[in-house]
């Protein structure tokens, strides 16, 4: 099995500020891997130093093969990226349409006419989202948290990526539609996408993944969530006492208070 | 009724206002999209501060014959790499602090070289004021050539200015040269600035290019639609702005002002009612 990612001793400093350090892991493909930790653990920051837009100090970052810090144009045409939503310009008039298309035109440069092969690619991947045809014309500032998150997966799709960078996607997303995103995501794992994503609720999505890295600064731990998922561990990286409760064979973590 | 609109200098003003309309509807669409309208204000305020100088120059013959225009351009170019810089450095968020910084900076320097300048101030003020019905062929002629360069580049730079403007960091993250199209994106809000500058005057220029793309942005359905009606109430602002002129004897552009902002109050209505 091919690695998709394999992060060696990474160090990310913003002037004298440790963002990240001594991070490694190694991402077979395909799988889908959770990032958790707490905030300012360094979850956002190790996405953008995988996509290349932050150059990290120390370390070294493989991508199918490619190495992400010294040639990152080559690793963006294989990462189809989502980043946090709050940060979309919501009170532009967009139509689903033009977000979905935006970024093969973009690519193909100005003034290109959209072929029909891109209307069509940019279709199918609205459809792969499972979001309905009417989708295509509406307002994405009229469109509900679930779907406005489905579209930007589908602009990442549309360029048929081969590795799916997501943060925070549950962010504003009601249940359901965190459980339709994540049964997209494990079927984009049987088209060969492998899948990173940021989360702060690793519960609704465990049984989905395959690997967790718990992240706070450092890499407190990598691995399958069973192995991760541990009173230390989350108590290490939260800096507070996490219960763990197994259900049907998987864990969850309960944070908050708690009585025995 | 007839002899007012074959006078010259109604005929001037005409031109303009379409002029007008069309960077009001391209740049100020942007200038929305991108939250940059106190920007308009900014770079506005800080031309005044550059004419005011070039105007001291020329007045104590540091630098003879020095066009206000020249100072204006300089001024409000520095404004806007000041912008630009803080952008990449800090994010879009930072764009505020910027101008409100250039912003008391420039009329603290425009007024104390106004006040140095006394005979010649009236030249500063009508910057300020601006006058549609002094507008001259040679401010016309600037005029077309800036607006085809900004309406021309924006249309070629469309997906990009866009992509930009709705979700920046996917732009960054898909490899577009995010800090490039910024620089040219602040370039070109600045040069519609002050080449409006003399027609609306530093105080207006804000209410004619902000407003009617505002009032657009709230009923609009597509982009497109923005910019194609963000043009139209420019026009309508402006065409009967300058008719009322006829009637009452107050600057055209005043109440193109007024009109712009009572298109805008409508279009809240409607936002709400529908």
């Amino acid at each position: 099995m091919n690695d998709a990612i394999k992060v060696e001793d990474l160090e990310v400093r913003y002037g004298n500020y440790v963002a990240l350090q001594e991070v490694s892991f190694r991402l077979p493909h395909p799988s889908i891997l959770a990032v958790i930790g707490p905030n300012g653990a360094g979850k956002t920051t190790l996405l953008k130093s995988l996509i290349g837009l932050i150059k990290p100090v120390k370390g070294k970052i493989n991508i199918f093969g490619i190495d992400a810090i010294h040639d990152p144009e080559s690793v963006r045409k294989i990462i189809g990226y989502v980043p946090q939503r709050e940060r979309v310009a919501e009170h532009i008039p967009i139509r689903a349409k033009d977000v979905v298309l935006l970024p093969k035109l973009v690519r193909a440069g100005p003034l290109t006419i959209p072929r029909k092969t891109d209307i069509l690619a940019a279709k199918e991947a609205l459809e792969t989202v499972l979001l309905p045809r009417e989708t295509w014309d509406k307002k994405f500032s009229e469109l509900s948290g679930g779907q406005k998150q489905k579209v930007l997966i589908a602009r990442a799709l549309v360029l048929q990526p081969k590795l799916l960078l997501l943060d925070e996607p549950f962010s504003g997303v009601d249940a359901p539609s965190q459980r339709e995103i994540m049964e997209l995501i494990y079927e984009l794992k049987k088209e060969n996408i492998s899948t990173i994503l940021v989360t702060h609720d690793i519960n609704p999505i465990i049984e989905y993944i395959d690997y967790l890295l718990l992240l706070n600064k450092k890499a407190i731990s990598f691995g399958v969530p069973d192995k991760v998922l541990t009173e230390e561990n989350l108590s290490k990286a939260y800096g507070i006492k996490i219960k763990i409760i197994t259900h049907r064979g998987a864990c969850y973590a309960i944070i908050g208070d708690y009585h025995a | 009724m007839l002899e007012y609109f074959t006078n010259p200098f109604i005929l001037r003003a005409l031109v303009a206002i379409i002029i007008m309309a069309a960077i009001s509807g391209v740049i100020g669409s942007f200038t929305v999209f991108r939250g940059f309208s106190f920007l308009i204000a900014g770079i506005a305020h800080s031309a005044m501060a550059g004419a005011a100088l070039a105007i001291f120059l020329d007045y104590y013959q540091i630098i003879p014959h020095l066009n206000p225009l020249a100072g204006a351009l300089l001024f409000g170019f520095i404004v806007a790499f000041i912008v630009g810089y803080m952008i990449q450095k800090n994010g879009t968020e930072t764009v505020d602090v910027a101008v409100g910084i250039s912003f008391a900076m420039s009329m603290s320097l425009a007024i104390l070289f106004i006040s140095m300048i006394r005979e010649y101030a009236v030249q500063a003020w009508v910057l300020i004021m601006g006058d549609l019905l002094l507008l001259t062929v040679f401010d016309l002629i600037l005029l077309i050539i800036i607006t085809s360069l900004t309406v021309f580049l924006t249309v070629l730079f469309y997906r990009e200015m866009l992509l930009i403007s709705f979700d920046m960091e996917y732009a960054l993250a898909l490899g577009l040269r995010v800090s490039l199209y910024n620089y040219l994106m602040l370039a070109l809000i600045t040069l519609s600035v002050i080449v409006l500058l003399k027609g609306v005057g530093a105080i207006l220029v804000y209410v004619f290019l902000v407003i009617p793309a505002a009032a657009a942005n709230n009923i609009s359905k597509t982009v497109s639609m923005v910019m194609i009606l963000a043009t139209l109430f420019a026009l309508i602002s402006g065409l009967v702005g300058l008719f009322i002129a006829f009637f009452i004897d107050v600057a055209p552009s005043a109440l193109a002002g007024l009109i712009a902002l009572l298109i805008y109050v409508i279009t809240l209505f409607i936002k709400k009612s529908s």
